[in-house]
């Protein structure tokens, strides 16, 4: 009979890696829901400008009010409402192109792997957060517009990626031996190919997700995206440039961008350790005596 | 005489779920000038008591018991103890003393040092010659180990030369500074059969001319009985028999020693499915994922491949190692230059990608 | 039956060749160009397992892989049941050229990481079965290579190196290929298992009627196990027939090299003999005698 041992588990997580992937995860996951909660938990309307004007933090307005007279506390919370998820959007929409056409261009090469690849060569020599302004800005400031430049200049290093991951695995005995079988291309890549490139994808998704909030915070931030009297940290930051005396105006926001992405960072560094490819299923085995 | 004497050795290492013994109280004795070959299937523990005669175990395994490398002259004083010994003490044997020749050719040697340069820095390091001297030493060394034209060869790359060439050039490496103990870990394994009986008799005569102590550590039983005199058998970190070697092939006493020989495809074959599937079913093979020392314990290391799993945890492979066949300071830890993984029980694989055409015509002039 | 001349639609014992291949041709683009197969012929029958012997780099490899079409042949022709079997390119095999299948040499990179081992062998079963073969279970597929029947479940991790070649072994076979190729199947395995689990494949193969090319380095195995043995060296066949007839009086100097290198272990500590350099030259010779030995008298 086969011997059969307990399942090692197959995430190890390094020294470092697990207390700071759980802090990063539970600050993540907060923001998250402060996000989707956001119109319920906002103790004033975000829009309303009925608050004595920059008052700094402390009694009703534990973050103080803005030039306008709002609550900025209402407005971080109003604004992570938009951000996230539309950066967690953002994300999706990039992984799910990047992978698509990755996966065809690795795995059927010839001219739709040249054509796929030099299309993300083009996209990818410009310098992301340049070519996204651009964009932005000759599609027309708005925030869904600056999710669209958004997604053109993410989806290229997924498709990089993905199409390297796909070449990898083409050639490796199980996935011939499905061709062999009578596996179409198709069934393949989903069957025997995807699976297992789904790891170091996800890595790079957690760590993009940072990423993305960084870009639309700061297309905002130049006017190129969510246009006022949109409650958004980009633009709060970029309000309170003309207020440098009244702190809180850009501190918060500030922190806020700054505690969000170190959080899906530690979170996408964990993953990535966890995911260490030396205790991944592909190579299988370890060494032996 | 003796030259080394393992008593009692004990490896144990620290896992997830406690103190794991690898190496269970293993007594072994190497006379000098004499091959004595160690015998073993993946898991046995063999590579494992080779790597602690160099005190190259990872940090998390623990050494209990006694190495004792006798002095050259008895004369000279009492044998060196080598487990828990300190890192000046070690410094001094390893190359020195006792040298080791790993399995896999392609990652023994540096890829990007010339092999003069491998072989002078050795024996300047740790003979103190002078450039002159050491390159005269060089071309000695590569004569005797019967590479083809050995002032030449210093001046090449070890992508030149074939696998057995490369084999031969890290024995050379091995013996530059007159070893008492040489390890061979596997030393022919991925070498074609025709390369490999050359470079056993090359084996053998070392032995022979230099009064050389050999550890030699392998699985196939073949090479354990055309250069082996005695023959010690493990199995599961202990030592089930241990004699002479004829009388080990011919009157083995203990059933697993036996059951070794059976398997051989020279003795009578099972020809029924059924049966087969039945003794295969029966055999204990550990699963891959099971417990075993991994990459993580040797943090020096870059991205050197793993071996496919065969057998039993905690092991180490071969080409996990961290430096080729002469340990010296600073020389640096190798990419599996080759791109395949080496394991015990292969020969060098005609993977799918690379075709390695290449070591046929090369092949060594004088012998293969 | 021969290794050189193609068989005709029915040999002379009116059984017809499985696989039949021809003056097959592999290059390699390179400075210069590499020829790793130089015109090899071979033809096998159902019921016969052949074995392609030779060192690292002579071409076995590439053969195995040209034949199944996995590699790209510069020349020649290979047929299974007489028709041919084409590259395996971006379209899906046609459902005849499933009836030929591999078993690879490194048991790591042959399953699924992700996919359960039933689940894996039933793809066997289902491509079988798309051809019009009989089916079967994995269940009984898995007690077959020495498994538990219930092992299904589990995932290829939790198997030893030679436990998963074992699986791969029963998902090519559960697929009822006419014509099994096995690439050093049993070089990654244990010393202590691979006669056996070489034996076994000689044994399933044959009961379900099928030819099986192995491919190997180790000839103490292949004789055991193999009706007819060709011996490859730099690309071509130097020797082939009659596995006992080769091993016992080999004509060819390569094979002679080859079979006095081979360590024998009985313990008399007898050193296989190194071939010198002026023996080298000679193995490139063509000798027509040593090709397509029969059975000696």
């Amino acid at each position: 009979m086969m011997n059969t041992r307990i399942k090692r588990p197959r995430i190890h997580l390094g020294a470092w890696g697990a207390p700071l992937g759980i802090i990063g995860a539970v600050i993540a996951l907060a923001w998250i829901v402060v996000a989707f909660l956001a119109p319920v938990i906002a103790p004033h309307d975000p829009l309303a400008q009925d608050l004595p004007r920059l008052q700094a933090p402390g009694g009703d307005t534990i973050l103080g009010t803005d030039s306008l007279g709002r609550d900025v506390f209402s407005r971080l919370i109003s604004g992570a409402g938009v951000t996230i998820p539309l950066a967690l959007l953002l994300v999706v929409l990039s992984v799910l192109i990047g992978t698509i056409l990755g996966s065809i261009a690795g795995f059927f090469g010839r001219w739709v792997d040249e054509t796929i690849m030099r299309i993300t060569d083009l996209v990818m020599a410009f310098p992301t957060v340049i070519l996204a302004m651009v964009i932005a800005a000759a599609l027309g400031a708005s925030l869904l517009n600056a999710v669209y430049a958004a997604l053109i200049v993410s989806w290229p290093s997924y498709a990089r990626l993905t199409r390297g991951l796909v070449l990898g695995l083409r050639s490796s005995n199980y996935v011939v031996s499905g061709r062999l079988l009578g596996f179409s291309p198709w069934r393949s890549l989903w069957r025997d190919i995807a699976p297992n490139i789904i790891g170091p994808i996800l890595v790079l998704a957690s760590l993009d997700i940072g990423t993305a909030i960084l870009l639309l915070s700061g297309l905002s931030f130049l006017g190129l995206g969510a246009k006022p009297p949109t409650a958004e940290w980009g633009s709060m930051v970029s309000d309170a440039i003309g207020n440098f005396d009244q702190w809180w105006l850009g501190v918060f926001p500030g922190l806020a961008i700054l505690t969000v992405v170190v959080a899906f960072n530690f979170v996408g560094d964990a993953l990535r350790d966890a995911l260490d490819p030396k205790s991944a299923t592909l190579r299988g085995g370890g060494p032996t005596l | 005489m003796n030259s080394l004497t393992i008593e009692n050795l004990t490896i144990s290492v620290a896992t997830s779920s406690g103190q794991r013994e690898i190496v269970s109280g293993i007594d072994i004795t190497l006379e000098r000038g004499r091959i004595h070959g160690l015998a073993g299937e993946s898991g046995s523990g063999k590579t494992m008591t080779a790597l602690a005669v160099l005190n190259l175990l990872p940090e998390r395994a623990q050494l209990t018991g006694s190495i004792r490398l006798a002095p050259r002259d008895t004369t000279l004083g009492d044998p060196t103890e080598i487990v828990g010994a300190s890192k000046r003490v070690m410094g001094a044997i390893r190359g020195r003393r006792i040298a080791m020749v790993f399995q896999d050719p392609s990652t023994s040697l540096h890829p990007q040092l010339s092999i003069g340069q491998q072989l002078t820095d050795h024996v300047r390091h740790h003979l103190g010659l002078n450039k002159r001297d050491a390159t005269a030493r060089a071309v000695e060394l590569l004569t005797r180990v019967r590479v083809p034209n050995p002032e030449g060869a210093l001046k090449r790359y070890p992508h030149q030369f074939s696998g057995g060439q490369r084999q031969r050039i890290a024995i050379a490496v091995a013996l530059a500074c007159d070893p008492e103990v040489l390890l061979a870990d596997e030393p022919t394994t991925a070498l074609d059969v025709t390369v490999q009986a050359g470079v056993l008799q090359l084996l053998r005569e070392l032995v022979d001319e230099t009064n050389l102590t050999v550890l030699l550590v392998t699985h196939d039983l073949g090479v354990m009985s055309a250069v082996a005199d005695e023959v010690t058998i493990m199995k599961a970190g202990r030592i089930v028999e241990s004699g002479p070697r004829q009388r080990i092939f011919t009157a083995p006493e203990h059933e697993y020693t036996r059951a070794l020989l059976a398997a051989l495809p020279g003795s009578t074959v099972e020809e029924d499915a059924d049966t087969l599937a039945q003794q295969l079913a029966a055999a204990a093979e550990l699963p891959d994922d099971a417990e075993r020392l991994d990459d993580t314990d040797f943090p020096d290391r870059s991205e050197l491949p793993d071996a496919p799993g065969d057998g039993t945890p905690p092991s180490l492979s071969d080409a996990d190692l961290p430096i080729g066949s002469s340990v010296l300071p600073g020389q640096a830890d190798l990419p599996d230059v080759a791109g395949f993984p080496s394991r015990p029980g292969s020969h060098r694989a005609e993977s799918s990608a690379t075709l390695d055409i290449s070591d046929g015509p090369d092949e060594e002039r004088t012998h293969v | 039956m021969s290794d050189v001349t193609p068989a005709a639609a029915g040999t002379l014992s009116g059984v017809r060749d499985v696989l039949t291949a021809v003056d097959v041709t592999v290059d390699y683009r390179g400075h210069p160009p590499v020829r790793a197969v130089d015109g090899v012929s071979v033809s096998i029958a159902p019921g016969e397992v052949v074995a392609l012997v030779g060192e690292s780099g002579c071409g076995k490899s590439s053969f195995a892989r040209a034949v199944v079409g996995i590699e790209k042949r510069s020349g020649g022709t290979v047929h299974l049941d007489g028709a041919d079997v084409p590259f395996l390119g971006l379209r899906r095999r046609g459902v005849q050229s499933t009836g030929i299948q591999m078993v690879f040499q490194d048991p790591n990179s042959s399953l699924n990481p992700r996919r359960r081992v039933a689940d894996q062998i039933n793809d066997g079963i289902r491509t079988a079965v798309a051809r019009g073969d009989a089916s079967s279970s994995a269940a009984d597929w898995l007690e077959r290579v020495g498994l538990a029947a219930d092992a299904g479940r589990r995932y290829p991790h939790e198997f030893s190196g030679g436990q998963k070649q074992r699986i791969a072994i029963a998902r090519a076979l559960a697929a009822r290929p006419h014509m099994l190729v096995a690439d050093e199947p049993i070089s990654a395995l244990d010393a202590s298992t691979q006669t056996a689990v070489a034996a076994l494949m000689r044994s399933l193969s044959l009961e379900a009627g099928a030819g099986m090319l192995f491919i190997s380095h180790d000839l103490s195995v292949v004789r055991r196990i193999a009706d007819r043995t060709l011996v490859m060296y730099q690309g071509r066949i130097v020797e082939s027939g009659h596995t006992e007839t080769v091993w016992q009086n080999p004509i060819h100097p390569y094979t002679q090299a080859l079979l006095a290198a081979i360590p024998i272990p009985d313990g008399a500590g007898r050193l296989p003999l190194a071939p010198l350099e002026e023996h080298r030259a000679a193995w490139t010779q063509v000798i027509p005698e040593a090709i397509d030995r029969e059975l000696a008298a």
